[in-house]
């Protein structure tokens, strides 16, 4: 069996090309996720940049208009670049640049994840191309303008059904022409090993922070924690601390779109089925076996239902 | 009785890609017949999936063209049932792995022992993760083949130590497509696998003139060309027998 294995999950399925590409990553990434100085620059950097920690607020009103949970909300939303993306761009980008890279690419969907990038890399002074679906730049016609101001190329990408999809297939089709100068970030717990462990690890300091924060506020730790899960990376941010307290139920939200009985939606863990695709053999949801017409995954979330069976999907 | 071998045994191997079911099936099944008589060694037949990360457009388009035309991997498998009752050229699909694992492993397998396809190359399944079809591969004679790219280094060795049927030498950076330069990269990997293991070498991606496969054919044992043919098609549509033929026909003549 391959290595970056999640249960049956994971794998590396990219072509050879690639492949000492992403050896040259988790080397790299082994090395320096334990050196005291990329630590202490990454945490002066979420610190001092990015804002970090992001609040854990009480929403007294929600709470008063549910009757029944004490609601808090984690602000990731305050984060510098306003999304959760940062958290996991900071790392990869210093970590790109420990790397001696002078160039990183990007997939986006609604423009976040190309916005954090944009801004790490002119942070860290990176050329930096992203590239988003025509569609998308279209509907986040806001977003691409932010990462242009912010020095970034933005590649409108007409391949496929011009989603985020084909933005990560043209993203990896880019790596191969540049490996060699080019990191490519990955913004999801997605892709080839070592990218969802990266991910993962760069994004739990959400759930850290909760349960620092909730002990201070509560005394205790959470019944529920609740994500929405698109590509899991916000999901096991907020998770990844809490998997071992089999006390904290852990909820993921899939979007239901039209419904999870019809062919749009995005439900990937009640209704997608196993495949191989972006790197990984994990669940997606597909029209038939030639066509996968949207990903969303979260691979290690499956794992953590694995091991906390009280998890709800 | 695996047919692959033979590829190999006429001179320098002329190897065309085409995508099946581009522009339909009909006309994919008269290629295979013509592309033969015109001296291909190997046909290298493409199953067209949604989301090719290693194809540049050309290709891209031309699997977009067969899945809206309706193709299968069942059409494909009959059809390759009917090719082998009056053609025996050796042939091997190229495709990705999630038509294969969503197809079922085994049962793909099996099909493509009993069709007559002889070889699988699937880009997307590197050294490390090939145990995914290699039992199968196996059990029902099929050669996995191997890709070994500019990036390799050191990987050359470990690939080619377990490679069978022939090597796929990946000439250049990037996806598939016509480039106006090659360099030569091939030839030095080439040269590694050549200590380490007795398999033939088939150089691909950007390869389109007649003088380019001359130049890659002297350093390997055949070359592999895709993106200039499926161009072809892509221009003449219904029409493209006769135009693939003579390409086919001259570039075998280029690289005798």
């Amino acid at each position: 069996m391959s290595k970056g294995r999640f249960g049956i999950h994971g794998g590396q399925y990219i072509p050879e090309l690639l492949m000492n590409a992403v050896i040259e990553l988790e080397e790299a990434y082994n090395h320096f996720k334990n050196d005291p100085q990329f630590i202490a620059e990454l945490n002066d950097l979420l610190k001092n940049y990015a804002g970090r920690p992001s609040l854990l607020y009480y929403a007294e009103k929600m709470t008063k208009d549910l009757k029944g949970a004490k609601v808090y909300l984690k602000r990731e939303d305050l984060n510098h670049t306003g999304s959760h993306k940062i958290n996991n761009v900071l790392g990869q980008v210093l970590l790109a640049k420990r790397m001696g890279k002078t160039r990183v690419i990007a997939e986006t969907g609604a423009g976040q994840h190309g916005v954090a990038t944009a801004t790490a890399a002119a942070l860290m002074g990176l050329e930096c191309e992203i590239f988003m679906g025509k569609e998308d730049t279209e509907r986040q016609a806001l977003n691409v303008f932010r990462m242009e101001l912010l020095g970034a190329k933005v590649h409108a990408v007409t391949s496929g059904t011009q989603t985020l999809k084909d933005a990560v297939n043209e993203t990896l089709r880019e790596w191969s022409r540049r490996v060699h100068d080019t990191h490519y970030v990955l913004g999801s717990v997605m892709g080839p090993h070592p990218f969802p462990t990266i991910v993962r690890d760069f994004q739990s300091i959400i759930s850290r922070e909760i349960k620092k924060q909730i002990i201070e506020k509560e005394g205790r730790l959470p019944d529920v924690v609740m994500a929405c899960v698109g590509g899991g990376s916000n999901a096991i941010g907020a998770f990844y601390d809490f998997i071992e307290d089999s006390s904290v139920r852990l909820i993921g939200c899939e979007a239901a779109g039209q419904g999870v009985d019809t062919d749009k939606h995005a439900a990937t863990m009640a209704k997608g089925t196993l495949g191989i695709f972006h790197g990984m053999k994990s669940y997606f949801c597909r029209m038939n076996t030639d066509r996968l017409h949207r990903f969303i995954l979260f691979l290690q979330v499956l794992t953590i239902r694995e091991w906390a069976p009280n998890m709800h999907t | 009785m695996n047919k692959l071998e033979r590829a190999f045994g006429n001179g320098k191997a002329f190897i065309p890609f085409i995508t099946a079911g581009d522009p339909s099936l009909e006309i994919t099944e008269q290629l295979v017949y013509r592309m033969a008589e015109a001296g291909a060694d190997l046909i290298e037949l493409g199953i067209p999936f949604s989301d090719p990360v290693a194809e540049g457009p050309v290709i891209q388009e031309a699997d977009c063209r067969a899945l809206s035309a309706g193709t299968t991997t069942d059409k494909i498998f009959d059809m390759v049932g009917r090719i082998r009752k009056s053609c025996d050229v050796p042939i091997a699909f190229m495709t990705y792995a999630n038509p294969i694992f969503t197809y079922g492993t085994e049962k793909f397998l099996k099909k493509c022992s009993e069709t007559g396809i002889d070889a699988l190359i699937v880009p997307d399944i590197p050294f490390e993760e090939k145990e995914e079809l290699v039992p199968f591969c196996k059990e029902y004679d099929v050669r996995l083949i191997s890709m070994i790219a500019p990036t390799s280094q050191e990987r050359i060795r470990t690939i080619a130590k377990e490679a069978e049927g022939f090597l796929y030498c990946v000439s250049s950076m990037g996806v598939t497509g016509v480039r106006d330069k090659i360099g030569d990269e091939a030839k030095e990997m080439i040269k590694i696998v050549k200590e380490v293991k007795d398999i033939p070498c088939a150089i691909g991606f950007g390869i389109s003139t007649p003088e380019q496969a001359a130049e890659m054919a002297g350093s390997s044992d055949g070359v592999i060309v895709g993106s200039a043919i499926v161009k072809i098609i892509a221009q003449y549509g219904a029409e493209c027998i006769p135009h693939v033929e003579e390409y086919v026909r001259k570039m075998k003549n280029a690289i005798k």
